[in-house]
């Protein structure tokens, strides 16, 4: 007699590279109650995204861009307007979309190994050995198989946010958002990361939305570079970046991108971000 | 080695400053018997087997009294921590009778339950239940929001969420709250002890 078997999909099939989202951004508009009163964080922000886009919005704090991914997270809801992946309207927060943050928000009572297993862990029709081996895939991918058995506390900030993204991408999710992942490490363990997730952008396909309030890392990573302004947040300028990749923080060409960014940004009455840098 | 040394040398003087002051006669000795009297007593106590049968009721008493106390009020601080409504009714009161020295329920525990096994458990029970309610809500209402989140978007909910994240991001203030509740505990124990000996002296 036959048995009956159960469909599950293998660690084959979720390791396969799926199709990437198309994101839509349709007049989103979200203020917040202060003690000076009402802030207007984002004003009828449109923006489309394509599918496997690499977009960095650049802006300075404050400026409502890490709102805006939030919203696209479906952690928050806007005042009005609406975000679309893929045509379905986003209302709650879900593993298609699946954010990295500045700080690296792991789980310190579970081990590498269990960090990156916590969403794998929430997908069903996977057996266990199919989440260890996804598991162990995506630490692997990130350079970090000797330490799945580390603790958090035992990690540098680099290889914390390397956890944090081996986590991010575990559940296989078709748009990956960021939220300054970088801005805390030091020069040179960026500079590595750079390299890192072009590669494992053009390895994995996602649609990438990338916050940062650095310029010259925007135009390094992003496929286009969109301008915030603060009070009201809103975008108001757009820079493709046509370089091929993997691009180098440090090349020359990059260097007359961000300088062109740069300028514009000033234009727009933002030179406490440039300051920053 | 030297520290050892250094620590049994003060309670050597220690026993000789004591052995001095009952030899000096100023206290009666009912009041002050010599350290060797109190040595032979727990010596005497220990071969006839009566210490280690006290000592047995007491972790007994103690631990019973324990258990129910974290059983209790585990899921009480984290109802208090979740609903507002339980944190302005029980959250208050926890709050008002953990200041309450647990000897205070001595004479309504001889009340309600006389002089029974009942009544000190009751008193080890209050002694521990509100520090565990107070240490489980404030663990559960530090959590960093970004756990929430982040397992938020990894589809965590509810329950998930309650025993995956939350419980173990708050589990080093319900360990010390712990720690504390079993201090409390110990020291109610020893307080039922005293009013135990009291009354059996008085012939009750």
């Amino acid at each position: 007699m036959r048995r009956a078997v159960r469909r599950r999909s293998s660690a084959t099939e979720e390791l396969e590279v799926i199709a990437p989202s198309k994101l839509a951004i349709n007049n989103v508009s979200k203020s917040f109650q202060s003690a000076s009163g009402k802030v207007l964080a984002l004003d009828r922000v449109s923006l489309n995204v394509a599918e496997a886009e690499f977009v960095c919005l650049v802006g300075a704090s404050g400026c409502g861009k890490s709102t805006l991914l939030n919203i696209i997270a479906g952690l928050e809801k806007p005042d009005s307007g609406e975000v679309l992946a893929d045509g379905k309207p986003v209302t709650a927060p879900g593993r298609e979309r699946l954010v990295m943050f500045q700080e690296p928000a792991l789980f310190p009572w579970l081990t590498v190994f269990g960090n990156v297993l916590f969403g794998l862990n929430l997908k069903p029709n996977l057996s266990r050995k199919d989440r260890h081996d996804v598991a162990k895939y995506y630490l692997e991918l990130v350079g970090l198989s000797r330490f799945e058995r580390a603790n958090i506390h035992e990690l540098s900030g680099g290889m914390k946010q390397r956890v944090s993204l081996a986590r991010a991408l575990a559940p296989n999710p078709r748009v990956l958002l960021m939220d300054e992942p970088f801005a805390a490490l030091d020069a040179l363990t960026r500079e590595q990361l750079y390299g890192d997730i072009q590669e494992i952008w053009k390895a994995r396909r996602k649609t990438i939305v990338f916050v940062t309030h650095n310029v010259r890392e925007g135009a390094c990573l992003g496929d286009r570079v969109l301008l915030f302004s603060p009070h009201p947040g809103r975008i108001q300028e757009e820079f493709a970046v046509e370089l091929p990749r993997p691009r180098d923080i440090n090349s020359v060409d990059l260097a007359a991108y961000a300088t062109r960014i740069t300028k514009a940004l000033k234009r727009i009455g933002q030179a406490e971000a440039v300051a920053a840098e | 080695m030297k520290r050892l040394l250094l620590a049994a040398g003060f309670f050597v003087v220690l026993l000789l400053l004591w052995d001095a002051a009952f030899r000096a006669r100023i206290w009666s000795p009912v009041l002050l018997p010599s350290p060797w009297q109190v040595a032979s007593y727990l010596k005497n106590a220990a071969v006839d087997g009566t210490l280690a049968g006290a000592t047995l009721i007491t972790m007994r008493r103690l631990l019973a009294g324990y258990f129910i106390g974290l059983v209790v009020g585990l899921p009480l601080g984290l109802l208090t921590a979740r609903w507002k409504l339980f944190r302005d009714t029980i959250g208050t009161m926890a709050l008002g009778l953990q200041t309450l020295p647990s000897v205070c329920w001595v004479p309504l525990a001889l009340l309600w339950f006389g002089q029974t096994e009942a009544a000190m458990l009751f008193v080890v029970v209050m002694g521990t239940l509100w520090s565990v309610v107070i240490a489980t809500e404030t663990g559960v209402r530090n959590v960093p929001p970004i756990y929430r989140r982040a397992a938020l978007t990894m589809g965590s909910k509810r329950l998930h969420m309650w025993f995956k994240v939350i419980l173990p991001a708050a589990l080093p203030f319900i360990v010390s709250g712990m720690k504390q509740g079993w201090a409390f505990a110990w020291r109610s124990g020893h307080r039922d002890h005293v009013r135990d000996r009291c009354h059996r002296f008085a012939g009750r």
